[in-house]
């Protein structure tokens, strides 16, 4: 085709009248066109830098517009009792976030909101009023049927320029409710005291990242893709060996004995002997665990495993105990008490300050004489005395499963503190400082037949996946022979029924134990009105199932033990014993010789 | 030889125009098609094939959409869930559930008394609380008597040797 034809397909047919020449015509056509051509090169290269060259950068400006990464909160693991009752749970609360500048009607707003929120209408208006703020938060702790409401409303565009998000929240279904043994967790979701503590990396779980689309307003529905990233993985489940009726049984009885005696505080230790589970550790006061932030964090340490204590009598059992298993006395021993005897140049005296002539160890249980027990731990020898009372556990932390515990206080021969004086006054507790659970357990070793269990409150742990790790009883050394476990118990069941002052009487059932009155150190002595009242026994005493120690401190009632904490564990014995169904021993023992 | 080459030459030379005419004849006898028109055809190829990946594309992201939706759903009912589970767990925590019962006039049992009927006869393990692990029972407390003491032991304690001797000493020293 030629040049001019080629023009003439192009323009109409009027504009060949020009008075421009075809050549002239066409060399301009040229020249124009090559101008489009440059012109087309340069757009082509420019698309080229910002599609190719610029593509990670543009592409990662997009998508942080577009994207959030959000933190996908783990669930913290639920914390259960060994029948079934919750503990501690996760709950969601909403953080309701605005933005005033965006809004146009605030009192509209407000009185959508206000209802919704649990917050006054006025200060909703104030906050969304507010335009010198960017963002306001409107609420921290919006219940979970506000999220409902919430994303309803935004899809019905009644509420604008509105964020809200789900957080997980900690909550203590029971209250006060073995309030120490649980322990709480802190605003940044870590376990603080208890099983939280303990077990904070196993309850915790990991948080996962979410990438997911969003408007600016934070609604993740967009039809884009699906969130991408990795997901949460909640937290391990934990059982524990409490029972929640005994666990209520023994707060509620120790809440009355410390309130009717006038006492500042006391404990309450259950445990199974034969497996060292513990089934409930109570101690008033007991705070709030729900109340944390409003709570001194002291209350929450837990004096059971925490807050040694001279144990005073309670501790003759232990004694009789070393004397017997060391063969240094035998069961029918009669030992000559003249009111005080001296070790180490001090004079120890029974707390009555008389004398009771020739004794025999039941006597000596159920009068409480430190003369006998003093005789005892001369006879047994300090190195083999010292030995036991290692192997009972004292001086040392059991391992149980819960924060905070410490190993209590123990001299031995060749320390440099110790003195000979210390072996006649630790052989009724004096002068030896030990925590409510090693005195528990010392007393479960006598009522097992001589093992020393470990104590533990979790029974097992229920990941994520299905699978159940579950904890086991272990013994940690044999302390006593069978035979001696069983003439310990005899002794101090015997001197239970001998005591004339004893309140731990529980009808139908025998009961081996020993109460405690303990004076309470002070810089320079020894309080002399205060005193640590307590009782330490077991039953059925031919088959103990239950240990329990009662300690109650600086009772205003009375300072004894045998008129303080004796009847409180009668009571709880007595209430474990029906709600267990566990038969008198009169008609358990007659079934079992059938 | 020379004329029969010249001649093959020939022929074949008429052949090979015959056949290209033949071809041309073929060529402008087929329909033409103009390169707008190959250019429309191309087009509507593309706009095709850019309906149909449209489609998809809407219809994943719809999918996607739903799937998101009902995920979000899903969480916002767990988490009422966990709200109604924790409200379950705090009405029937032990301590209110004691406190209804009390407000109904219900307390703890003052006196249990246990009926025998000789008449049925369980095992013994029956009669044990079923959450106490099953253990032997001993039916007969350990008792000792004065044989504890043995022969020797007395022996050395009239000599004034022992264990038993050092008590006796103690004793008369006070």
């Amino acid at each position: 085709m030629s040049n001019e034809r080629f023009v003439a397909f192009l323009l109409p047919q009027h504009f060949f009248v020009s008075a421009l020449t075809p050549t002239q015509f066409a060399r301009r056509s040229y020249v124009l066109f090559a101008i489009m051509v440059a012109s087309a090169l340069v757009i082509t290269v420019r698309l080229a830098y910002w599609q190719m060259v610029r593509h990670d950068d543009l592409n990662k400006l997009a998508t942080d517009l577009r994207e959030r990464i959000t933190t996908e909160y783990a669930k913290r693991g639920d914390i259960l009792t060994s029948d079934g009752v919750l503990l501690a749970t996760d709950i969601f609360s909403y953080e309701v976030a605005a933005h005033p500048k965006l809004i146009a009607n605030p009192k509209e707003q407000a009185q959508v909101l206000a209802p919704i929120l649990n917050v006054s209408e006025s200060d909703l208006v104030q906050k969304l009023s507010d335009q010198t703020q960017n963002t306001v938060m409107l609420t921290l702790n919006a219940p979970v049927a506000a999220g409902k409401q919430l994303t309803e409303l935004r899809n019905a565009g009644k509420i604008g320029a509105i964020e809200f998000v789900a957080k997980p929240n900690r909550r203590y279904p029971g209250g006060s409710l073995a309030a120490h043994i649980v322990g709480f967790t802190n605003a940044s979701r870590q376990g603080a005291y208890g099983v939280e503590q303990y077990f904070d990396e196993i309850l915790r779980g990991r948080d996962g990242q979410i990438r997911a689309e969003s408007d600016a307003l934070g609604d993740e529905s967009l039809p884009f893709d699906l969130p991408q990233g990795s997901p949460a993985v909640d937290g391990s489940t934990l059982v524990l060996t409490i029972n929640s009726a005994i666990q209520n049984i023994a707060e509620r009885e120790l809440a009355r004995g410390v309130q009717e005696n006038g006492a500042k505080s006391g404990q309450i230790v259950i445990m199974e002997p034969r497996t060292g589970k513990i089934l409930a550790l109570a101690s008033y006061p007991a705070p709030d665990l729900n109340a944390f932030a409003t709570t001194n964090l002291d209350a929450y340490a837990d004096p059971v495993v925490s807050l040694p204590y001279e144990p005073g009598s309670v501790f003759k059992a232990v004694t009789l105990a070393t004397g017997l298993d060391s063969g240094k006395i035998t069961p029918n021993i009669v030992l000559n008490d003249p009111g005080s005897v001296i070790i180490g140049g001090r004079t120890i005296y029974n707390s009555d300050r008389q004398g009771y002539g020739n004794v025999d160890l039941v006597t000596a249980m159920a009068k409480s004489l430190n003369v006998i027990a003093a005789k005892i731990a001369l006879a047994t020898g300090p190195k083999t005395f010292y030995q036991y009372l290692h192997d009972f556990g004292f001086g040392a932390v059991s391992n149980v499963d819960l924060a905070g515990e410490i190993p209590g206080t123990v001299k031995n021969p060749g320390d440099g503190i110790w003195y000979e004086s210390d072996l006649g006054t630790n052989a009724f507790g004096q002068g030896i400082a030990v925590t409510p659970l090693q005195m528990t357990n010392a007393l479960a070793t006598i009522a097992n037949g001589g093992n020393l269990m470990r104590p533990y409150i979790v029974d097992r742990i229920i990941h994520p996946d299905g699978s159940v790790d579950v904890r086991s009883p272990h013994v940690v050394r044999r302390v006593l022979k069978p035979e001696t476990a069983a003439k310990v118990t005899n002794i101090l069941s015997r001197s239970i029924l001998t005591e004339s002052t004893n309140k731990a009487n529980l009808p139908g059932y025998t009961i081996a134990g020993k109460t405690g009155t303990a004076q309470i150190p002070v810089p320079g002595g020894y309080d002399p009105k205060w005193t640590i009242a307590s009782f330490g026994g077991y039953f059925p005493a031919d088959n103990p199932q239950y240990v329990i120690l009662v300690k109650i401190d600086r009772p205003q009632k009375s300072p004894w033990g045998s008129q303080v904490a004796s009847p409180i564990f009668a009571t709880v014995a007595q209430q474990i014993a029906q709600l267990t169904g566990l038969p008198p021993d009169e008609i358990r023992q007659a079934a079992t010789k059938q | 030889m020379k004329k029969i080459l010249a001649s093959w030459q020939e022929r074949i030379k008429t052949r090979f125009r015959k056949l290209k005419k033949q071809a041309r004849t073929r060529w402008e006898a087929m329909p033409s098609f103009s390169t707008l028109r190959i250019a429309l055809v191309a087009l509507g190829a593309f706009i095709l094939v850019a309906l149909v990946y449209l489609a998809q594309a809407s219809n994943a992201a719809l999918i996607a959409r739903d799937l998101r939706v009902k995920q979000l759903k899903i969480q916002e009912v767990e988490r009422e869930n966990a709200q109604l589970r924790y409200e379950i767990a705090a009405l029937a925590s032990p301590s209110a559930i004691e406190q209804r019962a009390r407000k109904l006039g219900l307390g703890p049992a003052k006196k249990v008394v246990y009926a025998e009927m000789p008449w049925i006869q369980p095992p013994p393990n029956e009669l044990m609380p079923a959450f106490l692990p099953d253990t032997n029972i001993d039916t007969v407390p350990q008792t000792f008597d004065a044989a504890d003491n043995t022969f020797l032991e007395q022996l050395l304690s009239v000599l004034g040797l022992g264990n038993l001797s050092n008590f006796a000493n103690a004793q008369s020293k006070e």
